[in-house]
């Protein structure tokens, strides 16, 4: 039997089914692997099977000092224990950052209210947004951001609205997209609505907010950005907010998830069964006071993560509000001390426990995915040093850092 | 009673009774080995499944598979049979009398999916356990050209986890492949990403 070469197209299914560090190792085997490992229908079918088997699942957790924040550590969940081990040092791009969102393997990064990063982590890649500033007007402006998946035009896109509060100038609304790199501004006007929340939720290509009209507090509404046709939606949200409760939106698990925080009593949380039906909003799980122990001080919400994977469980993140910290550009300085996961079927939380996890962090979930493969290298500081060329990276680094702080100024 | 016309892969289980004539189809391999297959799994093979479509061809002739060898054939067929077995575990899906027999059945069929998830799972830890990496590879040529989705798909899995942790080099070999870059190329490419290069397998 003699033996011929496996066809490309077998090559491609093998491929399809390793994880993202082989296959960023194997782009050095041939160039034939290289152009089928970055080739784009190829990164679509990587990053939909892990999606589909949760490969590369990753917990990304960077510290916070109580304003931004900076480095972090890195958690593989490809086992079945759902377990944080192997913590891997990671860098972003951006330090003093926020984290705005994430999305297939991606995470938005906002500095300021201008520096807008898009980042790979598992890919240690990334790309930075063209500055943009709103039109023709003064330094008074707000920006509110959104990073959100537009599968129709197979693309990822960062929203922004920039509000003027000292002027009575409409809030204008901008689109990046990630596969053109620009900047696009949207006819489509800002409806007649106050928002409730700045923190939107993102699903499937539509960006989300709590709004209500203005001046009125029991009632709200949802309001639907697609970024596919660019229009606005309405719809009901299951439970009307109240003075001793809070309202909010998440995503989890692909489903758009309405949040109820009870003030010191629990947290009830709806999914929004059938995406755009107002009825098939259900009641997932309800976290009673005695289910974990609260510390209710400074504590703010239990803000859902992602499932377990038999999907029995949740993990929440435990976020606190900075009080002390003033709203900055009206991000909440919000940030989280501990990882709990609970268990729906039981009703109880556990802590999780581990020595490596900074004071307080933000968190980002991922999952393995090629998706800026072509953008730039996030270079860990150990690596620079490392380098043979350490003397011209330094150089390299200085004469960066010296143009950031001459167009700051 | 099987069916001449029966071109449904999954068998009725209750056609598995031993004693029962089941029909057979013979298959000649590249270094004239003769098999004779029951029908039902042969008919697992896409390549052959669409022979018999096509053709009114009686069974008795032998039908040719110039490019598998009797080892790589004899591997395949004990996968698909023992991959048959595995699917009569559980009961068919649709069933004539719905509603309450079916609402009846569900807890039972959801426990018969998981020990057939079982079965499957160890059954496929051992099927390749002793097998070199050129015997893989065959196999994965042989399931390629018999059309046959199932051990194609497991094949692949394998063939990704075994060579998931291993070097560049590790993989040219494996398939073959001469690495093409010019050396200033390929130590780029080592430095760009060196984090993907540690903690590798030795070779």
């Amino acid at each position: 039997m003699s033996h011929s070469h496996i066809p490309p197209e077998l090559i491609t299914n093998i491929l399809s089914h390793l994880p993202v560090k082989s296959l960023v190792r194997f782009l050095c085997v041939s160039r034939q692997w290289y152009d089928l490992i970055s080739d784009s229908g190829f990164v679509k079918k990587q990053l939909n099977r892990s999606v589909e088997t949760n490969r590369d699942r990753t917990v990304i957790l960077l510290e916070h000092d109580g304003s931004h924040c900076g480095n972090g550590l890195c958690f593989n969940f490809d086992d079945d224990e759902d377990q944080f081990c192997n913590a891997v040092k990671i860098y972003p791009p951006l330090q003093h950052c926020d984290i705005l969102d994430c999305c297939d393997g991606l995470v938005c990064l906002l500095k300021g209210r201008e520096e807008v990063v898009i980042w790979n982590p598992l890919l240690r890649k990334y790309r930075k947004l063209p500055s943009e500033k709103p039109k023709g007007v003064t330094n008074f402006w707000f920006p509110q951001f959104a990073f959100c998946r537009d599968h129709q035009n197979d693309d990822y896109k960062v929203l922004r609205l920039a509000l003027f509060h000292y002027n009575d100038l409409p809030i204008e609304i901008k689109v990046y997209s990630l596969k053109s790199q620009r900047w696009k501004k949207v006819e489509e006007q800002w409806p007649n609505k106050d928002i409730c929340h700045w923190e939107s939720a993102s699903l499937d290509g539509v960006v989300h907010w709590l709004v209500a009209d203005y001046g009125v507090l029991d009632k709200e509404s949802l309001l639907a950005f697609d970024l596919a046709s660019e229009k606005f939606k309405l719809y009901t949200t299951p439970v009307s907010p109240d003075l001793n409760q809070e309202t909010r939106l998440e995503v989890l698990g692909g489903y758009l998830c309405f949040l109820v925080n009870v003030f010191e009593e629990y947290n009830d949380v709806w999914f929004m069964k059938e995406y755009g039906v107002e009825s098939s909003w259900t009641r997932i799980y309800k976290i009673e006071r005695d289910a974990v122990n609260w510390d209710f001080e400074l504590f703010e919400y239990y803000k859902p993560l992602m499932f377990s994977k038999n999907g029995k469980k949740v993990l929440l993140e435990e976020h606190w509000k900075n009080n002390a910290t003033l709203v900055e550009h009206n991000v909440e300085k919000i940030y989280s001390k501990n990882l709990i996961w609970y268990d729906m079927e039981k009703k109880q939380g556990k802590r999780v426990k581990n020595w490596s996890f900074p004071d307080a962090f933000r968190t980002a979930t991922c999952i393995g995915s090629l998706l800026l493969l072509d953008g730039d290298n996030v270079i860990d500081p150990w690596q620079r040093n490392a380098s043979p060329s350490e003397g011209l990276n330094l150089l390299l680094k200085a004469v960066d850092e010296l143009e950031n702080e001459m167009q700051e100024g | 009673m099987a069916n001449g016309e029966n071109q449904n892969p999954n068998p009725n289980p209750i056609e598995a009774t031993p004693g029962a004539a089941a029909r057979t189809i013979t298959l000649k391999t590249a270094d004239g080995e003769i098999f004779e297959v029951e029908e039902a799994v042969a008919m697992e093979f896409g390549t052959v499944k669409s022979f018999f479509e096509d053709d009114a061809v009686s069974a008795t002739k032998p039908m040719p598979l110039p490019n598998v060898s009797g080892s790589a054939l004899s591997r395949v067929i004990t996968y698909c049979r023992r991959s048959l077995e595995i699917r009569s575990m559980i009961p068919p899906a649709t069933s004539e009398d719905a509603t309450a027999a079916e609402a009846v059945q569900g807890e039972g069929d959801l426990e018969a999916e998981k020990a057939a998830k079982q079965e499957r799972k160890e059954f496929e830890a051992e099927f390749l356990k002793d097998e070199s990496n050129e015997d893989v590879k065959e196999l994965i040529l042989a399931a390629n050209y018999l059309n046959i989705k199932e051990l194609l798909d497991f094949l692949c899995r394998s063939v990704a986890l075994r060579i998931q942790n291993k070097s560049v080099e590790y993989a040219r070999k494996f398939f073959g492949i001469e690495g093409d870059y010019t050396p200033e190329e390929e130590a780029q490419i080592r430095q760009e990403y060196a984090w993907a290069f540690e903690g590798v397998d030795e070779d």
